[in-house]
C-alpha cells in the first residue's frame, strides 16, 4: 500500500492560486525529495502533507486514508523545521519526549523512548542541557531526533539541512540517508539544493511555479529531463543551453553559422531549437567547435572552463588539467549521445535517436 | 576630556537627577513616617525623628489598614490573574489567527482601549448593581479586573515569535490550549512579568471603582483606607506618611522580585 498519495492537489492563499494540481505518488519507506526553487511551493506542499495548510481542492491520503480534514496531530506524520523549532524552555529530552507526553504515555515509557533516540543519534551527552547550549548541529540532531523518537508513518524535512555549515551539510546527509535505511519510514524531503535532492532520493519531485515538472530517479532526471527547466536545475554546474537550428546536413547550427552536431532529431527546418549540452560532456577536441576562453578554474581534480561559443557563455568542466589561457581560442566536442534537443517555444525535449 | 567620557559623564549627571527626582519624595515620606508631626516642618529632612514607630502603632490603632491592604493584594492579585489568562488568550488568537470578524474584534479592543472608567463608572456601577453585587468583594474585583492592554502586549509578544514553534507543537500532538501555556507562554515570560507588574500597579492604585461599588468598611482597599484616614486626621502628617509608606511597600516588593524580568521585557515587549 502507498504511504503518500496526492491527487491533484491545489492551494490558494486568497485569490492567488499557488499550487495548480499536484498529483504523486510516493511509495511506503521511500525517499522522496521535493525539489524546486525558491518559492515554487515546497514548503506548502509539505504542509499540506503535514495539514498544517489546508488544501483547496484534491486529495491527500496517507496509507491509504485521506486526511483532508484531518489534524496534524492525528496524521501520524513527524515533521523537522529548518529553523529546527526546539522549544527554547525545555531541556533536549523534555524536547524529545514532548509529542510523546501529548500523547499520554507513561513517563517511564516516554524516558526509555527517548533514551534509545538519543542512542542512535549520539544525542546522549546532551539529554539535560537547553537547546541554547548546543551547536547548530546538535541542534539539528534534536529537531530529527523528536522526529524520530514517535515512529511516525511519515517524515517530512524542510530543508533541514540549510542553516549547517557545507561540511556538517554533507555529514548530515549521509547520515539522514543512513537512518532512513535502518528505519526505513516513508520520507518527504523537501530541498532547494539539487545537490542534495540527488544524493539523497529514489526518487525525486521537481517542482516549479507550484507545477510537477518532473518525477524520476536521480538518474533518469539527469539522463532524460523532460524540458528545459529539468535539465537546467538538475547537474551541478547546469547545463548549458545554444540557441540553433537544423541544418541542410541534418545537424544543428547555430545562428552565427557555427556548426555543432553531424545529427538532429527529425522536424521541420525552421523550428527554433535549443541544444543542452552538460559541462561534463564537453571534451577538448582538435579541429573542433572554436570558442573564445574567458576563465580557467582549477580545483585539482578537475577544471573549470568559463568559454564562450558564438556568444554564447558556456561552461566546461574538464577531467585533464587544461592550459589554456583567457583569451585565448580552444576547440571543443561534444561527448557522443550526450546532447539533449529542446523546442525553444515550448521547452519541452525532442527525443534524439540516442535516447 | 576625551569624547566617550564626556558622554558617560552626561548619561551619568541625567541618571543622577532622575534618581533624585524619583525618591526625594520617597525619602521624605519615609522620615516623616518617623517624625513627630512638630519635627516634620521643623527639622530637615535627613534627620532622624523622635516618633520611631509610634505614628505606624497609632495609625493602624485607629483604622484596620491590615485589612484593607489583604483587600487590596486580593483584588490585584486577582486583576493579575485574569488579565495574564484572558490577555494571553485574546492575545494569542489576534496574534495568529485570521477569521471573518477579527478585524471587528480588534477595532473594538482598540476603542474600549480609548473608554476612560470614569465615562462608565454609572451605566457599569447600575450593571453591577443589578447583579446585586454592590458591596461583596465580586463587585469590588471582578467588574475592573481585567486590563485590555493585556491583550496589546501579549498580541506584540506572539506576532514576533515565529510559527515554526506552533506548528512543531501541533505536529507534536499538542490543543491550542496547550500550545499557548506549555509552549509559547514559558517563552515569553518577561512578557507575563511586564503585564503582571503593569496590571497590579494599576488596580493597587485603582480608587474611583471601589469608592463607588462599596460603602462597607470591610471591603475598603488601601487607597480608600487612606483616604479616609487622610480626612480624618488631615493634620497628623506623621501618620499620614506612615499609611503612605505601608501602601508603597507591596508594590515596591512585587516590583524588585521581578525587576529583572520587567526591564527584559520592557525592552522587548517595548511597552513601558
Ligand atoms: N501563508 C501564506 N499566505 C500567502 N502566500 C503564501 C503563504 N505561504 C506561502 N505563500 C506563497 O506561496 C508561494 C510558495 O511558497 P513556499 O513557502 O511553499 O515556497 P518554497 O518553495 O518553500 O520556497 P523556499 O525555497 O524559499 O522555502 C510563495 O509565492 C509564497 O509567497
Ligand atoms: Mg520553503
Amino acid at each position: 500500500m502507498p504511504g503518500v498519495i496526492l491527487k491533484d492537489v491545489r492551494k490558494s492563499f486568497g485569490k492567488h492560486e499557488t499550487i495548480h494540481g499536484v498529483s504523486v505518488e510516493i511509495g511506503d519507506g521511500e525517499f522522496v525529495t521535493l525539489v524546486g526553487p525558491s518559492g515554487c511551493g515546497k514548503s506548502t506542499v509539505l504542509r499540506m502533507i503535514a495539514g498544517l495548510e489546508t488544501v483547496t481542492a484534491g486529495s491527500i491520503s496517507i496509507n491509504g486514508k485521506e486526511v483532508n480534514g484531518i489534524a496534524p496531530k492525528d496524521r501520524d506524520i513527524a515533521m523537522v523545521f529548518q529553523s529546527y523549532a526546539l522549544y527554547p524552555h525545555m531541556t533536549v529530552a523534555e524536547n524529545m519526549g514532548f509529542s510523546l507526553k501529548m500523547r499520554g504515555l507513561p513517563k517511564a515509557e516516554i524516558d526509555a523512548a527517548v533514551k534509545k533516540t538519543a542512542g542512535i543519534l549520539g544525542l546522549e551527552p546532551y539529554l539535560a542541557r537547553y537547546p541554547k547550549a548546543l551547536s547548530g548541529g546538535q541542534r539539528q540532531r534534536v529537531a530529527m531526533g523528536r522526529a524520530i523518537v514517535r515512529n511516525p508513518a511519515v517524515f517530512l524535512f524542510d530543508e533541514p539541512l540549510s542553516n549547517l555549515d557545507a561540511k556538517l551539510r554533507v555529514q548530515m546527509r549521509t547520515e539522514i540517508k543512513d537512518l532512513h535505511h535502518r528505519l526505513k519510514t516513508t520520507t518527504v524531503y523537501v530541498t532547494h539544493d539539487q545537490i542534495e535532492a540527488m544524493t539523497m532520493a529514489e526518487k525525486i519531485v521537481v517542482l516549479n511555479d507550484g507545477r510537477i515538472e518532473q518525477v524520476g530517479t536521480p538518474l533518469e532526471l539527469y539522463d532524460t529531463p523532460v524540458n528545459r527547466f529539468v535539465a537546467g536545475f538538475i547537474g551541478s554546474p547546469s547545463m548549458n543551453f545554444l540557441p540553433c537550428r537544423r541544418d541542410d546536413a541534418g545537424g544543428l547550427t547555430s545562428p552565427t553559422g557555427q556548426k555543432l552536431t553531424d545529427t538532429a532529431p527529425e522536424g521541420p527546418k525552421d523550428q527554433p531549437l535549443i541544444l543542452g549540452i552538460r559541462p561534463e560532456n564537453i571534451t577538448l577536441q582538435p579541429g573542433g567547435i572554436p570558442c573564445e576562453v574567458k576563465l580557467v578554474e582549477p580545483t585539482g581534480a578537475e577544471t573549470m572552463l568559463s568559454l564562450e561559443l558564438s556568444g554564447v557563455a558556456v561552461t566546461a568542466v574538464m577531467k585533464a588539467r587544461v592550459k589554456a589561457r583567457p583569451g585565448e581560442t580552444i576547440h571543443i566536442g561534444f561527448e557522443p549521445d550526450s546532447w539533449h534537443v529542446f523546442d525553444e517555444d515550448s521547452g519541452l525535449r525532442i527525443p534524439t535517436a540516442g535516447s | 576630556m576625551p569624547k566617550s567620557l564626556l558622554r558617560k559623564f552626561f548619561a551619568y549627571g541625567v541618571i543622577a537627577i532622575a534618581l533624585v527626582l524619583t525618591f526625594y519624595p520617597v525619602a521624605w515620606m519615609l522620615s516623616a513616617s518617623l517624625k513627630e508631626s512638630g519635627e516634620i516642618f521643623t527639622t530637615p529632612v535627613f534627620s532622624s525623628g523622635s516618633a520611631g514607630l509610634g505614628n505606624y502603632v497609632s495609625a493602624f490603632a485607629e483604622y484596620p489598614f491590615f485589612l484593607y491592604l489583604l483587600n487590596s493584594v486580593f483584588a490585584s492579585l486577582v486583576s493579575v490573574l485574569v488579565t495574564v489568562l484572558l490577555g494571553a488568550l485574546a492575545g494569542y488568537s489576534f496574534a495568529k489567527f485570521r477569521y471573518g470578524l477579527s478585524t471587528v474584534f480588534w477595532i473594538v479592543v482598540l476603542v474600549s482601549l480609548m473608554i476612560p472608567l470614569e465615562a462608565v463608572v454609572i451605566p457599569l456601577f447600575l450593571e453591577v448593581h443589578s447583579f446585586g453585587w454592590t458591596n461583596t468583594y465580586a463587585g469590588l474585583v471582578l467588574p475592573t479586573a481585567f486590563n485590555v492592554v493585556g491583550i496589546f502586549i501579549f498580541r506584540q509578544a506572539f506576532v514576533a515569535l515565529p510559527d515554526d514553534y506552533i506548528d512543531a507543537a501541533r505536529v507534536d500532538g499538542a490543543g491550542e490550549l496547550r500550545i499557548l501555556f506549555s509552549v509559547i507562554l514559558p517563552m515569553v515570560l518577561p512578557t507575563v512579568v511586564v503585564v503582571s507588574v503593569l496590571t497590579f500597579n494599576l488596580n493597587w492604585n485603582s480608587y474611583l471603582w471601589p469608592l463607588v461599588v462599596t460603602s462597607d468598611d470591610g471591603l475598603r482597599t488601601l487607597p480608600l483606607g487612606m483616604a479616609a484616614f487622610q480626612a480624618g486626621y488631615n493634620t497628623q502628617y506623621g501618620e499620614v506618611m506612615a499609611v503612605s509608606v505601608f501602601g508603597t511597600l507591596p508594590t515596591a516588593v512585587f516590583f524588585l522580585a521581578l525587576q529583572r524580568y520587567f526591564v527584559e521585557g520592557t525592552i522587548s515587549t517595548g511597552v513601558k
